[in-house]
């Protein structure tokens, strides 16, 4: 998630430059960080484990980030290039780190979660099936690697909002995969069940094209629109897409109807190739993909690119069916 | 058994995915509640940012809401407070019948004494009324003044937004300034009465 508008960036990260935009800003920095360690403690952890005590460990922590931001060895390689702005005050494990150092870091903040732990490990699902052998615990562990590889993949080259999506519209199929229990937990409220499918869809589909690495065929011009539009970190509810008009301006396109024309081109040809991933037999290197595929293409999708190909939406029905009838292995 | 993710590296992955080490990932996709964990994560980073922005280049609005945090820190867990609701809209709205279904007023808003903040979108024109309650006083907050707020209504004008309005119970009556109000007050809260961004509108 990138910086964003509310961000005040810091550019001068000498001592006397951020003691001046400390100055500048004094009401607003001091507001942020008091803000972002009551957060700390409301959510039950402490601040004592870094040695904030007193009455009020939170003024406490506000006079050290004070302290250190103004006074303290701060160099701008040290900071992620998102937080080098008035976000970094809000990044309290950024503070932690600069109190107890790297090496105190981890132990200090075990300990500060107590609270949070207490809760986190109590059960409140049925553990998952007892996993047959060793070799099994292996493979489940190696297929998460590689889950989780591509998903922060999927984080860093589009936006929370399209993980999220991913994160519930692959909840079941994850469990199955993993052998992890599935809590059925309640969909989001805040949106409609079209809604959800939709952008499930769409997230499912841009999470295959990465797993699977299916740009890579793709002449380079079918790649850079296809880059363009899924992949370019837009957070533009509800497409989550770069407007075509930028994607025309970015490779040089004659206006946003032909970017959206070849958009759509090629999102049809990656669907192709997807689906004949799904039912096809795979490369003997590619059965995780396969596996998800056959998950993950639901109908929907063609509506959310506005895709309106017969054999396409043939195949992908034939692929549901084959799905419900328990055909596909 | 839920695979809980802690809240601060939940915050990482959102912010800087690329930071925090693939074992974080692994334990996301592994999570039976795995989409509830970053919803919740994505919300408090937004709460954060929306707060940043409401803040930014408003050095006075900073300087209360920090105000009225450090004095609810200081208050024992909150047994029992009066119930306090805020409504908000036309000033002839209860007047239906003249009027069309946009002047209708939003539904009230009971405040929640365990929220530091609330908000409350207004137009110009606006009228904001908060029932009154004899252990209930409020202070105004805009850019050029602080000060108590007796009548316990808001008529919102243009420029005036944002406008915060500090309600506390059992406050001394007779305090000269805020910060001798939130000193005294058994109950606080805030209340930020904004004008909609239409940027920031939903889908």
């Amino acid at each position: 998630m990138a910086s964003n508008d509310a961000d005040i960036p810091i550019t001068d990260w000498s001592r006397v430059g951020r003691a001046a935009f400390f100055q500048e800003h004094r009401d607003e920095i001091l507001n942020l960080v008091d803000l972002a360690f009551t957060d700390w403690i409301d959510q039950g952890n402490s601040l004592a484990p870094f040695g904030f005590r007193g009455d009020d460990p939170v003024d406490d922590a506000v006079a050290f980030v004070q302290n250190r931001f103004c006074e303290g060895e701060l160099t701008e390689e040290l900071i992620d290039e998102d937080c080098r702005s008035t976000r970094l005050f809000t990044k309290v494990v950024f503070w932690f780190q600069q109190k107890v150092g790297q090496k105190g870091l981890k132990a200090c903040l075990r300990r500060a979660q107590q609270g949070q732990r207490a809760e986190q490990l109590t059960p409140r699902h049925a553990p998952p099936p007892a996993r047959s052998d060793a070799e099994a615990k292996v493979l489940f562990r190696q297929v998460g690697r590689q889950l989780a590889a591509v998903l922060r993949d999927l984080a860093s080259r589009t936006c929370p909002d399209l993980v999220g999506h991913w994160l519930e519209a692959s909840q079941a199929w994850r469990s199955v995969l993993l052998q992890t229990s599935d809590s059925g937990a309640p969909p989001n409220p805040k949106m409609s069940a079209a809604w959800r499918s939709k952008r499930g869809a769409d997230a499912l589909l841009r999470y295959l094209i990465l797993g699977a690495a299916l740009l890579d065929p793709l002449a380079q011009d079918a790649r850079a629109v296809l880059e363009a539009a899924l992949f370019s970190n837009a957070d533009n509810p509800p497409t989550y897409r770069a407007p075509d008009k930028s994607i025309a301006e970015q490779l040089g396109l004659p206006g946003s109807r032909a970017a959206k024309s070849l958009r759509q081109q090629h999102t049809t040809a990656v669907l192709q190739a997807a689906v004949d991933l799904a039912t096809q037999p795979a490369p003997f290197d590619q059965p995780l993909w396969r596996w998800v595929a056959q998950h993950s293409l639901p109908l929907s999708i063609l509506e959310v690119h506005g895709i309106r190909d017969a054999d396409l939406k043939a195949r992908l029905r034939e692929l549901k069916e084959h799905k419900s009838e328990g055909g596909l292995a | 058994m839920s695979n809980r993710i802690p809240n601060h590296v939940l915050d990482q992955l959102i912010t800087d995915p690329e930071s925090v080490p693939r074992e974080a990932w692994e334990t996301l996709i592994a999570a039976d509640d795995a989409h509830a964990q970053w919803s919740d994560a994505l919300d408090r980073r937004r709460a954060l940012d929306a707060h940043a922005a409401l803040t930014r280049g408003r050095p006075w609005l900073a300087r209360v809401f920090r105000l009225a945090r450090r004095a609810r820190r200081r208050l024992p867990r909150l047994l029992a407070a009066p119930t306090v609701r805020l409504t908000s809209g036309p000033p002839l709205a209860s007047l239906s019948g003249a009027l069309g279904p946009s002047d209708e007023p939003a539904p009230p808003l009971t405040i929640d004494w365990s929220r530091a903040s609330h908000s409350v979108p207004v137009a110009v024109g606006d009228v904001v009324r908060i029932t009154s309650d004899p252990a209930l006083t409020a202070w105004y907050t805009t850019s050029t003044a602080t000060a108590p707020l007796p009548q316990l209504g808001w008529k919102v004008e243009a420029g005036d937004c944002p406008v915060l309005i500090t309600l506390l119970i059992d406050a001394h009556p007779n305090a000269a300034t805020l910060d001798d109000a939130l000193d005294s007050a058994s109950a606080i809260t805030t209340v930020v009465l904004s004008f909609p961004d239409p940027e920031n509108e939903g889908p």
